[in-house]
């Protein structure tokens, strides 16, 4: 419904320019689409639909009296029904053909012929494009017509004779049609032609033979493959080849090139072996690393037992040099407790030997000073000290008195 | 088959427009592959720039058959920063919204496509979109937040892919 409508007033827009004008609706043997047409001088923006930038095609104008090509403004309906410039709301109802001097003017715009590619130099009002193109355009396909023939020819070729009429090669003798005998010409087997060494006349389909033999074509010398640059003309080459030093070489170039490719291929199996036998370096970090469920070969469960032989090891290892550690501090722990009990005992033992020293000390004093009383203070100190020890060793305080008796009668039974 | 060849011939005006336009000198588009409908641009932000200035930001348009009454698409192929600029690149910028969509309300109809645009339109809009960024409607909501909250460490992390854009623009 959108489009149908401006349609009909296009029509009726453009009936009043020029009958010579057809509406792009209407279609033709030779429909053009006028969009793609090259306009001679760039068109003004003015008469630019804001659309597609191109001058425009059956101007339309909207109730907001913005012009647009009645195509794309019915395109642009279809999406939304505002106008495109400003967004005020229209409807089909609201378009109306532009004014007939916008029409006039675009229609007056000098465009090229659209077979300016093929070669045709006509510029044309558009509104006239579509009948020079049925018309007159002499680069337009049309029916060839001479003798009832239904081929297609370009209409300026026409006026000649048919163009699909066979015709005879004067040269060969075959049947070609009359407009591709120009083309047959260029590869016409039967055409004579100078070969360009030795300026013979040799007819086309002769030559390629001939100039395998043309004694005095160019040819390299047979030893160019091993470095010779000598180029001559072929019936001098026997007589370069019979002192070339290349030529005389050849066998033992051979022979290498023979040995060459045995060592090579020898080789390339060795490093196939040598490959297998000693998987490549990358290899087996490519295999752990990347855990991908490939088919297990012979290398991936090698690789594997010597990995997993390696994670036994690290594991016992470390189970080791743990149980070291505890026994390590066992051993330390014992070595300290052992050596505060010996220290204990030195200790007890030291002050029991100075305990008997100063006994002894008493004992001699006495015996060599026969009166009791001048050696009581020395005796006095001796009973602290002795009392002193008895504290340490945990026995029990007594008077002094009683202890320097206990000590005269402990005294017979100690040993020194 | 004729909107296909139609919108096909606009595109190819439009590019030789946008070449030939001494005034848009520090937009240089291309195709890619040779292919009308897919566009790459790259644009030289000019020091006047906030932020922006001195980056080489390469972009890809991608039109649509329908063009010019549906919307092209751009995307930053550079690495680029910004409030409206999605992380992959896409750009969000209300004229290359169509009208009829409508899903957040955000944007007035106004501001949306019309087929009046032209590639060039779009690429100044974004470009001054690049200056003045809108975080109403945020793409990049990360950015949008630094952008509201710490300028000075917005403005770090757009320098820095200016300098990258400039490093790396003709890898």
């Amino acid at each position: 419904m959108s489009s149908s409508a401006p349609a009909s007033r296009r029509n009726s827009a453009i009936s009043n320019k020029s009958t010579s004008t057809t509406t792009p609706d209407k279609p033709t043997p030779t429909h053009l689409d006028l969009r793609t047409l090259r306009y001679v001088s760039p068109p003004d923006d003015n008469l630019c639909c804001p659309i597609c930038h191109s001058p425009f095609l059956d101007p339309i104008q909207t109730r907001c009296r913005h012009t647009f090509c009645s195509d794309c403004i019915a395109e642009a309906l279809k999406n939304s029904e505002t106008c495109p410039i400003d967004r005020k709301p229209i409807t089909d109802e609201g378009l109306s053909p532009a004014p007939i001097l916008i029409a006039n003017m675009v229609n007056d715009l000098v465009v090229y012929c659209p077979n300016a590619e093929n070669g045709c130099t006509e510029t044309v009002p558009r509104h006239l494009v579509e009948g020079h193109v049925r018309e007159t355009c002499g680069w337009v396909q049309v029916e060839c017509g001479v003798g009832g023939c239904k081929e297609m020819v370009r209409r300026n070729e026409t006026s000649m004779e048919c163009l699909h009429r066979l015709v005879k090669c004067e040269f060969c003798l075959e049947e070609v049609r009359r407009m591709d005998l120009d083309i047959h010409y260029d590869t016409c087997a039967g055409i004579s032609t100078d070969c360009p060494h030795c300026l013979t006349d040799y007819k086309r389909s002769d030559w390629k033979s001939h100039v395998q033999s043309c004694p005095e074509a160019s040819i390299p010398c047979s030893s160019s493959v091993y470095g010779c640059p000598t180029i001559l003309p072929r019936r001098e080459m026997a007589r370069h080849e019979s002192t070339c030093s290349f030529v005389h070489l050849t066998p033992v170039f051979r022979r290498h090139e023979s040995q060459i490719s045995e060592l090579a291929l020898e080789n390339r199996m060795l490093r196939r072996r040598l490959d297998l036998l000693y998987p490549r370096a990358t290899q087996p970090e490519s295999n752990t690393n990347s855990e991908e469920p490939q088919g297990p070969s012979v290398l991936d469960e090698q690789t594997y037992h010597i990995l997993s032989e390696q994670e036994h090891l690290r594991t016992d290892l470390d189970r080791l040099s743990e149980s070291m550690v505890a026994l390590e501090m066992k051993h330390t722990m014992h070595f300290i407790n052992e050596n505060m009990r010996v220290k204990e005992e030195m200790v007890a033992m030291r002050t029991a030997i100075n305990g008997v020293r100063m006994q002894m000390h008493w004992l001699l004093n006495m015996r060599a000073q026969a009166p009791f009383q001048p050696m009581m203070p020395m005796m006095g100190m001796g009973v602290m000290q002795q009392q002193a020890q008895v504290v340490a060793q945990g026995g029990t305080t007594t008077q002094g008195g009683e202890t320097v008796q206990r000590r005269h009668s402990e005294h017979q039974n100690v040993k020194l | 088959m004729a909107a296909t060849t139609g919108s096909a011939t606009l595109l190819s005006k439009q590019l030789k427009n946008l070449q030939e336009d001494r005034s848009l000198s520090n937009i240089s588009a291309g195709l890619i592959n040779d292919n009308i409908y897919e566009w790459e641009v790259m644009l030289m932000i000019g020091d006047d720039c906030k932020f922006y200035g001195g980056g080489f930001f390469k972009a890809k348009l991608t039109f649509p058959t329908e063009y010019p009454l549906a919307p092209p698409k751009m995307k930053f192929i550079t690495p680029i920063w910004h409030p409206n600029i999605y992380t992959d690149g896409n750009v969000c910028i209300s004229i290359l919204h169509p009208p009829e969509e409508d899903k957040y309300g955000y944007e007035r109809v106004e501001e949306r496509w019309l087929p009046i645009h032209t590639p060039t339109s779009i690429l100044l809009s974004v470009m001054s979109m690049l200056s003045s960024p809108n975080d109403e409607s945020p793409a990049n909501v990360e950015a949008a937040r630094q952008w509201r909250d710490d300028p000075a460490a917005f403005k770090r992390q757009v320098r820095k892919c200016v300098r990258d854009s400039a490093e790396n623009c003709w890898d």
